[in-house]
C-alpha cells in the first residue's frame, strides 16, 4: 500500500478557500490563512512536453497540471518523461512535493 | 471626462535591428509628432518592459525625454509586461481625460534581440510566478498548457492553430512593418520545430527589436478613443478561476464596451494579442466576438480574414508582425489607426469601417487591456 499523498496546503476559514502552494494571506478577503494538509491525488487536466528549456533543466521536460479532487489545480514536473507519448488528459496522478518542487505521478497498474 | 483623440502615429519597422533602443524609439516619437504636426507635449509615457535586463539600461524615461529634446516635459514609464504598449496609452488616456494635459507622447520599444535566446526566454519568464518558474515553466510552456486544455475543452483541432499562422504570415507579407514580410504553408507550420507540445516554433511570435508611439490629444482628430478597459488576474496559472479563457480579459473588455456605450457586433476590425496561434482564437472569444469554444469553428470558416466579416490581425499580429515586448500593444492600436485612417495599403480593409478594438495580454493574462477606437470625422 502507497502511503496518503498529503499535500500542504494554506486554508481561509472566512472564505472556506485553499492554496497551493502556501500563501500567508487569502487572496480574496487578505485574512491570514492557517496550515492545512490535503490529500494529493486527483487527475491530470492538461500537460506539456518541452523541447527548449530554462538552464538548470534538460529536455525533454514533461510539466503538467493535475486538479486535485477539491478542485484546486497544482503544476508539477511528471518525473516519468518516458509516458509522455502515451499521457492522456483526465488520467490518475497523485501531487508529492519534494524540495519546494511538485511531481505528479502517474497512477498506472504496474 | 474629456474627449480623447489620436493625433498622429508612428513606428520602426519590426525584426532584428542594428540600431539601440534609443535610436529605434527616437524614430519612432519623431515619425508620431510630424504625423501629428506638433513639435512639442505636455508630457511623455514611455513604456518598456525590461531594458534593464535585454540591453541594460534604466532611467528609461528621462533618458529618451532627454534624447528627444523634450527636458522639462514630466516623463514616466509604465510596465505591465507584455501589455506595457497598452498600459501607456491607459495611463495617458486618464491623464488627458482629466483635462490637466493637452498633447501626450506615449512612447514603447524593447530591444530583444542582442542576446541569445536562451537568455532572452529567462527573462520572458520572469514574469510568471515563482513556483512555476521553479519548475522549469516558461511562457511557451505555460501557453502550450493552456493550449493543450483548450483544444481538449472545446475539440478544437490542430488545423485551427495553423491556419492562424498561415492567416497572419499571409497578412504580414502586405506589412512592411512587419517582422516576417512572407506567407507560410500549412506545411512548414505543422513540420516546424516543437518547442512545448501541441506549440510548434510558427504558432510563436518570434523574438523582435521595435518601437511605436502615438500623440494622444484632447483636441478633436477623426480618431477618438471610444473606450478602453483594464483587468488583472492571478499571477500564477493554477490560482485562476478559468486556465482556458483570460478572466482578466473579460473584466477589460467589459469596461471597455461600457465606455464606448457599443457591443461587440458593433466592431469593425480587430488587432488580438497573438503571442501563440491559440491565443487568437481565446482572444476572440474573450472580447466576445465569438462564443467560449466557438472561435475556431468561425476562424477556420475565414471569418476573420481581410476579406471576411471581422478581420482580426489584419497587420500580420504579434505571431508575424513580430513582438518587440513592450511595443506591441502599441503597435495594435497603431494598425487600428491606419485601419480606420484607410492607410493599410496593401492589407487594407476593404469597406467602411467605424470601430476598431485592440485586445494587449501582460504576463501570460495577468494584466490585460483593451481598446476600442472610433472613427468620428
Ligand atoms: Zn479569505
Amino acid at each position: 500500500m502507497e502511503p496518503a499523498s498529503r499535500l500542504e496546503a494554506s486554508f481561509c476559514g472566512k472564505c472556506r478557500k485553499q492554496f497551493v502552494p502556501v500563501r500567508a494571506h487569502c487572496s480574496s478577503c487578505r485574512g491570514r490563512t492557517e496550515r492545512i494538509y490535503i490529500e494529493g491525488r486527483g487527475k491530470l487536466r492538461t500537460f506539456t512536453t518541452l523541447f527548449v528549456t530554462p538552464d538548470g533543466f534538460t529536455p525533454p521536460l514533461v510539466i503538467g497540471i493535475c486538479e486535485l479532487d477539491g478542485g484546486l489545480r497544482v503544476l508539477g514536473e511528471i518525473g516519468d518523461y518516458r509516458a509522455r507519448e502515451s499521457l492522456t488528459v483526465g488520467e490518475p496522478v497523485r501531487v508529492t512535493e519534494k524540495e519546494g518542487k511538485y511531481y505528479l505521478l502517474l497512477e498506472r497498474p504496474a | 471626462m474629456t474627449d480623447v483623440y489620436i493625433r498622429g502615429v508612428g513606428m520602426t519597422k519590426f525584426g532584428p535591428s542594428e540600431r539601440r533602443l534609443e535610436d529605434l524609439m527616437y524614430e519612432a516619437a519623431v515619425t508620431a509628432m510630424s504625423d501629428a504636426g506638433v513639435d512639442d507635449v505636455d508630457g511623455v509615457v514611455v513604456g518598456a518592459m525590461s531594458p534593464e535586463s535585454f540591453t541594460g539600461e534604466s532611467n528609461i524615461s528621462a533618458f529618451i525625454t532627454d534624447y528627444l529634446g523634450l527636458v522639462p516635459k514630466p516623463t514616466m514609464r509604465i510596465e505591465t509586461a507584455s501589455s506595457t504598449g497598452a498600459a501607456i496609452f491607459d495611463g495617458a488616456f486618464f491623464a488627458l481625460a482629466s483635462g490637466f494635459f493637452k498633447n501626450i507622447l506615449v512612447l514603447a520599444g524593447e530591444k530583444m534581440t542582442t542576446l541569445s535566446t536562451g537568455a532572452a526566454t529567462r527573462i520572458l519568464s520572469e514574469v510568471l510566478s515563482p513556483q512555476e518558474r521553479r519548475q522549469g515553466g516558461t511562457m511557451p510552456a505555460l501557453a502550450a498548457l493552456i493550449t493543450r486544455d483548450y483544444m481538449h475543452t472545446y475539440a478544437c483541432p490542430r488545423e485551427a492553430l495553423t491556419y492562424i499562422a498561415v492567416k497572419n504570415h499571409r497578412n504580414a507579407s502586405k506589412n512592411p512593418y512587419a517582422h516576417f514580410q512572407f506567407e507560410v504553408d500549412a506545411q512548414r507550420v505543422e513540420t516546424s520545430k516543437v518547442i512545448a507540445d501541441p506549440l510548434r516554433l510558427y504558432d510563436c511570435s518570434p523574438l523582435s527589436d521595435g518601437a511605436a508611439a502615438i500623440v494622444m490629444t484632447t483636441e478633436k482628430t477623426p480618431i477618438r478613443v471610444a473606450g478602453i478597459g483594464h483587468g488583472t488576474d492571478f499571477v500564477a496559472l493554477t490560482q485562476r478561476e478559468s486556465q482556458i479563457h483570460f478572466t482578466s480579459t473579460r473584466v477589460a473588455v467589459k469596461k471597455a464596451f461600457k465606455l464606448a456605450g457599443i457591443k461587440p457586433a458593433k466592431i469593425d476590425v480587430a488587432e488580438i494579442h497573438d503571442a501563440f496561434t491559440p491565443f487568437e482564437i481565446l482572444g476572440c472569444e474573450d472580447v466576445g466576438f465569438f462564443e467560449p469554444g466557438d472561435g475556431w469553428k468561425h476562424i477556420l470558416n475565414g471569418e476573420t480574414e481581410i476579406t471576411g466579416p471581422l478581420p482580426v490581425n489584419p497587420s500580420g499580429g504579434l505571431k508575424a508582425r513580430g513582438h518587440p515586448v513592450g511595443a506591441s500593444g502599441l503597435a495594435q492600436i497603431i494598425e487600428i489607426v491606419w485601419q480606420l485612417r484607410g492607410a493599410a495599403g496593401l492589407r487594407q480593409v476593404d469597406r467602411k469601417l467605424r470601430y476598431g478594438l485592440t485586445q494587449s495580454v501582460g504576463g501570460l493574462g495577468t494584466s490585460n487591456i483593451v481598446t476600442i477606437l472610433e472613427k468620428v470625422a
